[in-house]
C-alpha cells in the first residue's frame, strides 16, 4: 500500500510524534534519514545473541581469552569486533556449579547491544524484577 | 496506510523475532530508537544524557508501553537541548521518505 503523495494517511499520536521529531532535526541538519535507516538495519543486521555466543565460545575454548574476558569484558569482547552503544561498561561473570549469576532488568535501557541486540519485551517487564527476587 | 516504510524497517520486526521475542511492535518504535542513538553520538553526548531521562519517564508510569516512555524521553531531550520546542513539534510535517 503507498503512501498518497497529496492525502497522507493519519499517523496515530505517538507515530506522528515520533516523525516531527524527526523531520525537526533532520530540518536542523542534525539527522539523516538514509543514516537513520542504517542504524536500524545495523541493529538488525549486527547485533543479536550470536554475538555474544561467539564470545562466550572464544572463552571455553581459549583460557588466555577466558581472563581477560572476567578481567575487562568491554577490552576482551572488543577484540572480537563487538563495541558502540551500550557496550562502554561490559561486565562478564562466570557461572560455576555453585555460583550461578542472575542479571535482572533495571528498566533504564541497559542492556548490551553489542553481545545480545536489543531487550526482548519480556526484558523490560515492570513484573520482572520482582520475578528476579521472588 | 501512512508513509512507506519498507526495507530496513520493516525487516526489524523479523529480526526482533529471531532474537528471543519481538522487540518492536511498529517501525516508530525502530525510529525512535535510531533517533536517540544518532543524536546522543552526533552531539557527543554521553548515553547517560538520555538514558536518565528514559529512568525518569519509566519512574513516571511503570506500566506505560515503553516505547512510549521512550518516545517521551526523546522529546524532554531534544526540548531541553534546545534543539525544539513542543509548539515546533506539534506544527512538524512529517518528514516523506521514499518507498523503497
Amino acid at each position: 500500500m503507498t503512501a498518497d503523495h497529496h492525502h497522507p494517511a493519519k499517523l496515530a499520536p505517538i507515530e506522528a510524534r515520533v516523525a516531527a521529531i524527526e523531520s525537526v532535526l533532520v530540518e536542523k541538519g542534525i539527522l539523516d534519514t538514509d543514516a537513520l535507516d542504517q542504524i536500524v538495519q545495523h541493529f538488525e543486521d549486527n547485533l543479536g545473541p550470536m554475538n555474544g555466543a561467539k564470545v562466550v565460545a572464544r572463552a571455553w575454548s581459549d583460557p588466555a581469552y577466558k581472563e581477560r574476558l572476567l578481567a575487562n569484558g568491554t577490552a576482551a569482547i572488543a577484540d572480537l569486533g563487538f563495541q558502540g552503544p551500550q557496550g562502554e561498561l561490559m561486565v562478564v561473570v562466570e557461572n560455576t556449579p555453585t555460583v550461578h549469576n542472575l542479571v535482572v532488568c533495571t528498566l533504564c535501557s541497559c542492556y548490551p547491544w553489542p553481545t545480545l541486540g536489543l531487550p526482548p519485551k519480556w526484558y523490560k517487564s515492570a513484573g520482572l524484577p520482582l520475578a528476579g527476587g521472588a | 496506510m501512512g508513509f512507506q516504510r519498507r526495507g530496513a524497517l520493516s525487516g526489524i520486526t523479523d529480526a526482533a523475532e529471531r532474537n528471543g521475542g519481538l522487540v518492536f511492535d511498529a517501525p516508530w518504535q525502530a525510529r525512535a530508537l535510531a533517533i536517540a542513538v544518532t543524536l546522543v553520538d552526533k552531539l557527543d553526548l554521553p548515553w547517560d544524557t538520555f538514558r536518565r531521562r528514559l529512568m525518569d519517564e519509566i519512574g513516571t508510569d511503570p506500566q506505560r508501553p515503553y516505547y512510549e516512555s521512550w518516545s517521551a524521553a526523546l522529546e524532554s531531550m531534544v526540548v531541553d537541548l534546545d534543539l525544539t520546542t513542543p509548539a515546533a513539534l506539534d506544527a512538524a510535517e512529517p518528514t516523506e521518505r521514499a518507498p523503497r
